[in-house]
């Protein structure tokens, strides 16, 4: 993501469309990115996509600047998908996709019900929804947004220590379910 | 630093570039003489940190702008009760500081005098019922008594 300017964020906070239609095209792609990775479903990210740009023009006018910008929106998209996951619960959703993964579009699949090898981003997600939201949201901020400790630590408003814990957590549950996951050519599925 | 420890700092602060050049160098110090901290660093690699490399931002589908400005335009603004009953007037004070410092300045002005003038009817309230008082008392005295008996009055 752009840095945007500070005069289209006054600009926006004023009720400029247009200025916030910039802050829009800056940030889409940030924000629908972490709602996916969040939820694993385009259409409840696309509804977190929309809930969180609704929520900044709505709080434009209370953001002071004593934060970046940028940070404060990882805050309300990943607020904003975790609640959404929690209004629907989706524990099931990993076995659902391995017990029948020609219902999700986003695995593609060969002969025996194997994954694709090179559908391996598809296979992130699903391995992205192993872990709790809390270290899903540590993850996919550092990992792929690059954020480091002390900016997951504002973005999230918690303790640089819980960041470190959460993404311990995460990245043994990481390793465990590639260990654990099934290989291609022995019957079984392989991330 | 035994192994344990040094699992938990390469699952976290070592991958993540977050550790100073003496502790990196004691962990790797360590990784040289211990193949199995060698083989774990590995594993968090390849499972946890490069399946993760080179994924960009995604696309937001088309029509999200439209119903984002659909949704900001069909609901009203809610203003808080903040907003509505000390911010709005506030803001205007704010915004003509002279109107606003003179208005201020007459009401003060004349709550004070207000109060004065108060003030001063109640005391001469009070002093007209001493008079009356004194004057009932006065005129209540025998005429042509001798002194003061003790005990009488």
């Amino acid at each position: 993501m752009q840095d945007i300017p500070t005069q289209i964020i006054q600009a926006a906070q004023a009720g400029d469309m247009e200025a916030f239609r910039d802050i829009y095209k800056s940030s889409s792609g940030l924000v629908y990115s972490i709602a996916y990775r969040m939820t694993a479903d385009r259409d409840l990210a696309y509804d977190v996509a929309q809930e969180v740009f609704v929520k900044v023009f709505r709080n434009l006018k209370a953001f002071e600047f004593r934060s970046a910008f940028k940070t404060w929106l990882y805050r309300i998209a990943v607020n904003t998908a975790i609640n959404a996951l929690r209004r629907k619960p989706r524990e099931l959703f990993l076995e659902e996709i391995m017990e029948n993964p020609e219902s999700d579009p986003r695995v593609s699949v060969v002969d025996n019900g194997k994954f694709d090898q090179q559908d391996a981003k598809a296979k992130l997600d699903i391995l992205l929804q192993q872990l709790n939201p809390d270290q899903r949201s540590c993850i996919i901020l550092r990992e792929i947004q690059g954020l480091n400790y002390k900016e997951i630590a504002q973005a999230l408003k918690i303790n640089i220590n819980t960041v470190r814990s959460r993404l311990a957590r995460a990245r043994q549950g990481l390793m465990n379910a590639a260990r654990n996951a099934p290989r291609a050519g022995d019957g079984k599925n392989a991330f | 630093m035994n192994c344990k420890q040094v699992e938990q700092i390469l699952l976290t602060d070592y991958l993540d570039g977050e550790l100073s050049g003496a502790t990196r160098a004691d962990i790797q110090g360590h990784l040289r003489a211990c193949a199995h901290c060698r083989m774990f660093e590995q594993r968090v690699r390849v499972g946890a940190v490069l399946p993760f490399k080179g994924l960009g931002d995604l696309q937001p589908p088309e029509g999200l702008w439209q119903d984002i400005a659909h949704s900001i335009q069909a609901e009203p603004i809610r203003l808080s009760w903040v907003e509505q009953y000390l911010w709005g007037p506030l803001r205007l004070v704010l915004a003509h500081p002279r109107p606003a410092f003179a208005a201020v300045t007459f009401i003060v002005l004349v709550s004070v005098t207000l109060a004065v003038m108060r003030a001063t009817y109640v005391s001469r309230a009070n002093m007209r019922t001493y008079v009356a008082e004194q004057m009932f008392f006065l005129s209540n005295l025998p005429i042509n008594s001798g002194p003061f008996e003790e005990g009488v009055y």
